[in-house]
C-alpha cells in the first residue's frame, strides 16, 4: 500500500508517546528499535537496536545487536554485538564478535559461538570468560 | 483517510523517534503491552493491551487481544474484547469479531463486525443519574426545533 512500493522498509509496528511497557514473546523477521521497556523473549532475524531510553530485560536470539541503553538477560547473536558508550549490559552473551565502546558497561560472560559448538564434543573445555568492564 | 492522518502526526511528534518500531516482512508479538499513547500495528499481535491513546490496526494488522484503549481504528483484523472510552471505528477493510464496549462506534460501509456492542456504564452511579442528561438534551433539541419553527 505504501512503503512496500518505494523500497523502504515496512514499519510493521510503531509505538509512539511518553512511555510503553511490553512483555511477552516477540518473533520478528527483520529489525527492531526499542526506546521503551521490553521484557520476555525475543527472536530477531535482523538487527536489534536498544536506544538510549530503551530498557530490555529479555532472552534474545538475534543476528546483530546494538545497545545504547540498558540490557539485562541472555543473548545469542550470530552476527555482531555492539555496546555503545551509553550502553549498559548485564548478563551472558554468546557471539563471535563483541565490541564494547569506551564508556560502555558490561558485566557477565561472553561465549564464542564457535567455541560453544566445540564444547558439545569436548565438555572439559570451558570457553567462558568472566568480565566486568567499566571505563 | 484516518491512516494518512496518523502517519502525518507520527512524523511530527516532538520526540521524533517512536518508542518501539518493528520493521521487516513479518512479526509476531504476544504478551502484555502497556502503552501510554499510541500504537500502529501492521503485524500479528496477541495477548493483552492497554493503550492510553489510539490503537490503529492497519490493513495488514492482525490483533487477537483484549484491549483497553481510548480510541481505536480497525483497518485490519481484530478478534477479542475491546473496551474503548473514546471512539471505535471499523473501516471498510476492517474485520472485527468479538465484543466492543464503547459509547461511540462507527462501522464504515464494507466493514465487518460480528459480536456485541455494549455502552460503557458509569460505575458507582445509580440508574437515575445516568438517564438524567438524556431527557435534558431532548428538551433542548425540542426547544431549538420550536424556535426554528417559529
Amino acid at each position: 500500500m505504501r512503503s512496500q512500493s518505494s523500497g523502504a522498509p515496512v514499519t510493521l509496528l510503531s509505538v509512539t508517546g511518553q512511555s510503553a511497557k511490553l512483555k511477552g514473546k516477540f518473533d520478528i523477521t527483520d529489525s527492531l528499535h526499542v526506546e521503551c521497556e521490553v521484557g520476555g523473549e525475543m527472536n530477531v532475524g535482523g538487527q536489534l537496536v536498544i536506544g538510549e531510553r530503551g530498557t530490555v530485560n529479555a532472552t534474545v536470539r538475534t543476528v546483530d545487536a546494538i545497545i545504547h541503553g540498558l540490557y539485562e538477560g541472555d543473548m545469542i547473536a550470530t552476527g555482531t554485538v555492539e555496546i555503545s558508550v551509553t550502553g549498559k549490559v548485564t548478563g551472558n552473551i554468546e557471539t563471535d564478535s563483541l565490541v564494547i565502546a569506551k564508556g560502555g558497561f558490561f558485566n557477565g560472560n561472553v561465549t564464542r559461538k564457535t567455541d560453544a559448538a566445540a564444547t558439545a564434543t569436548a565438555p572439559e573445555y570451558v570457553p567462558t570468560e568472566r568480565v566486568a568492564i567499566s571505563f | 483517510m484516518a491512516f494518512e492522518m496518523f502517519e502525518g502526526s507520527k512524523t511530527t511528534t516532538a520526540t521524533g523517534v517512536p518508542l518501539l518500531s518493528v520493521q521487516g516482512a513479518t512479526a509476531k508479538l504476544e504478551g502484555k503491552f502497556e502503552i501510554s499513547d499510541s500504537i500502529q500495528i501492521e503485524c500479528e499481535v496477541g495477548g493483552e493491551m492497554t493503550v492510553g491513546g489510539k490503537l490503529l490496526i492497519g490493513q495488514n494488522g492482525i490483533v487477537r487481544a483484549d484491549v483497553h484503549t481510548v480510541d481505536a481504528v480497525v483497518m485490519g483484523q481484530y478478534d477479542g474484547n475491546l473496551v474503548a472510552s473514546g471512539d471505535v471505528e471499523i473501516a471498510a477493510t476492517g474485520r472485527v469479531t468479538g465484543n466492543i464496549e464503547t459509547n461511540s462506534l462507527v462501522i464504515a460501509k464494507g466493514g465487518f463486525f460480528n459480536g456485541n456492542v455494549v455502552k460503557i456504564r458509569e460505575t458507582g452511579h445509580s440508574e437515575s443519574t445516568r438517564t438524567e442528561p438524556a431527557p435534558r438534551a431532548l428538551y433542548m433539541l425540542d426547544e431549538r426545533r420550536l424556535a426554528a419553527g417559529r
